[in-house]
């Protein structure tokens, strides 16, 4: 087995060389070691505390944004699935916000803070993945990109400045260009650094390449319900990361490459997740995205729809609303039901879905339901309102 | 043909500035204060004021115009602003209250209004101070500002009627970038900006939500590093501050 040793970039660059990668066992060990970590990282020159400083101040807002989650038991998931991923030595220099944010994304600041939107959380499937973009995130720390981003723009806008005044030429094209350049070259740094954390992790690394196709697919489904083209495939002048096709090719080869074996931990996270996915969902179809919500729920609920996936569906169905929308919503919701589902939601929706096709008396009978489950439901007053209504 | 190519050299230079955001030097037609029509000084004459945490910034300014981030400027102007508001409170009639450390809810809510007025603001100071860009809503120029009602409940949470909150971001211009102003100047008789000093103030009726006063700058005076520039800063940030006391008082 050219082993688990040998690593993406290494590999890569053998291969162009044409030099086979043949190596000890002992060199391949090295290849493979994590860059050395040196405990509690503290910024080093003028530019860097200045970034630190700069976040600290941000942190401490961000603390109070009403956009976090503050949920102890989601909290100490993620950041165990945080150390997971990059290592228990590594993981603590990093404080993680969990944020009401219905996009697929998560991001990391110089001075270790990491924001998780719950638009990720509700589209990956396990842990694994998860770990995959935690990892990433983390890698855009260890190599400390906004400080090298900033001095790259400082460096090349300084350029562009006196090419202007000495000369009179207008750089400025090429400058944008370079800056986005650079941006999607760190990107892809971080990508491979995230790879390495995995592969010495207990997840598999392939997860990693698995999640970009799934974006891929979710926007196709987004561009066909829209009419336009499709994207994602190749890497353009302005984008700020490489195209997610590409992202998944060089993420591939380098499971490959390292070989791991790995437990995905696909039951723990649906397990954990159970509880919040129908509200990280609500969000999601606040975006008015019927195809990509429907492509979201379909990847989660895969070959085994739970009850709580019926109601995922009964929701997706009735806010959009057209009569037929209306029939598949109210099935959907009785399965759930049927099927044991402990979410009152469940009954709130049928109550409405009835309601609106116009079966006014099994509408307030469901509604009633759910009034009983959630006595001091937010909506209580709208809702008696609409049964009393029915009962006239 | 000598001109057509010094005509290059300006149009480069220009797309230049604009592009990392720092224009020319421009005409200051700008307002710098407005006051709520109605408003009198006397009647906030005694009231408590709660002082939110200033928002302080300063860094440097690259060659190029970048802002470069300073952490220990921003913590020796952080320090002095914090002395000098102390003594300031010597020129004012009303007691200065400084924000206590606040948890939970009631911290969530303070930050919210904290981004609120931040937002208000620079909104005053886009579409109402600068008078060419008003909004036809704003063309009669009324200064008529509020947070809304629900400040109210930082009146309850502070025992304070009114709110002060203060901002202010420098960049200082590097030796890069004072060697380019005088480059631009000399070769091509252009005027680029070497630093960046702004500043506001502004008190707000935490029981209404309006916005009482406004004191804006985009070329502030004092360097904030300093004791004696920070003096002159809140000097400058306070001037007309409804509850100041006549200058003389002060010497």
């Amino acid at each position: 087995m050219m082993g688990r040793a040998a690593f993406g970039a290494m590999l890569l660059a053998a291969t162009v060389l044409g030099a086979p990668a043949a190596s000890s066992a002992q060199e391949d060990r090295e290849n493979f070691l994590l860059p050395p970590w040196t405990g509690a990282y503290e910024p080093e020159n003028i530019d860097e505390r200045g970034f630190w400083r700069e976040w600290d101040e941000l942190e401490t807002r961000l603390k109070h944004s009403k956009y976090v989650v503050r949920d102890p038991a989601l909290q100490a998931y993620v950041e165990d699935v945080l150390c997971e991923a990059v290592g228990n030595d590594r993981c603590t220099a990093a404080r993680i916000y969990i944020l009401r944010e219905n996009s697929f994304n998560a991001w990391m600041a110089p001075n270790g803070t990491m924001g998780v939107h719950t638009g990720l959380l509700m589209r990956m499937r396990n842990e694994a993945e998860l770990a995959s973009v935690l990892g990433h995130e983390f890698g855009h720390f260890e190599k400390r990109h906004t400080l090298q981003g900033f001095k790259q723009q400082r460096r090349t806008s300084d350029i562009v400045m006196w090419a202007a005044i000495l000369a009179g030429i207008d750089l400025t094209n090429i400058y944008t260009l370079t800056i986005f350049e650079y941006g999607r070259e760190q990107e892809r740094e971080a990508d491979l650094v995230g790879a390495r954390y995995l592969a010495v992790s207990p997840y598999p690394s392939r997860a990693a390449a698995e999640v970009w196709i799934r974006l891929i697919d979710e926007d196709d489904a987004r561009a066909e319900e829209r009419k336009r083209r499709k994207r994602n495939r190749h890497t353009r002048w302005l984008d700020s990361h490489p195209a997610p096709l590409e992202r998944a090719g060089y993420l591939a080869r380098a499971a490959e490459a390292a070989a791991d074996e790995g437990d995905y931990r696909a039951d723990r996270y649906s397990e954990v997740m159970e509880p919040y996915l129908l509200g990280f969902y609500e969000d999601q179809l606040q975006r008015n995205d019927f195809a990509a919500s429907k492509f979201i729920l379909e990847q989660l609920a895969g070959e085994y729809w739970r009850p709580i996936h019926w109601v995922m569906q009964g929701e997706l169905h009735r806010k959009r609303g057209t009569p037929r929308d209306l029939v598949t919503a109210e099935e959907s919701y009785r399965r759930a039901i049927n099927e044991g589902t402990q979410r009152p939601e469940a009954w709130r929706g049928l109550g409405l879905a009835l309601m609106r096709s116009g079966d006014r008396e099994s509408g307030a009978e469901a509604l009633t339901t759910y009034l009983e489950k959630v006595p001091d439901a937010p909506d209580t007053a709208m809702l008696e309102m609409m049964v009393r209504g029915a009962q006239k | 043909m000598k001109f057509a190519r010094l005509r290059a050299v300006f149009v480069a230079v220009a797309i230049t500035l604009c592009t990392f955001g720092v224009a020319v030097e421009s005409v200051s037609a700008q307002e710098k204060a407005g006051v709520r029509p109605g408003f009198e000084e006397a009647q906030i004459a005694g009231e408590k004021i709660v002082l939110f945490r200033p928002n302080v910034k300063v860094g440097s300014q690259s060659m190029a115009g970048l802002f470069e981030p300073r952490s220990e400027w921003t913590e020796d102007a952080r320090r002095l602003m914090d002395a000098e508001l102390v003594r300031a409170q010597s020129r004012l009639t009303n007691e200065l209250q400084p924000m206590p450390a606040l948890y939970g809810e009631n911290a969530q809510l303070v930050a919210e209004y904290e981004a609120l007025f931040a937002s208000v603001a620079s909104a005053v100071v886009e579409f109402q101070f600068f008078v060419g860009n008003r909004l036809p809503t704003r063309k009669k120029g009324d200064f008529d500002w509020t947070l809304g009602e629900g400040a109210e409940r930082l009146s309850e949470l502070t025992g304070a009627r009114y709110g002060l909150f203060i901002y202010t971001e420098d960049h200082y211009g590097s030796t890069g970038r004072k060697i380019l102003q005088f480059a631009a100047a000399g070769l091509l008789g252009v005027g680029v900006q070497s630093g960046v000093h702004k500043g506001y103030a502004g008190l707000v009726d935490l029981q209404t939500g309006h916005l009482l006063w406004l004191n804006a700058d985009g070329q502030m005076g004092g360097d904030v590093r300093e004791a004696d520039g920070m003096e002159k800063r809140v000097r400058q940030l306070l001037e007309d501050f409804p509850g100041s006391l006549p200058e003389a008082d002060d010497q």
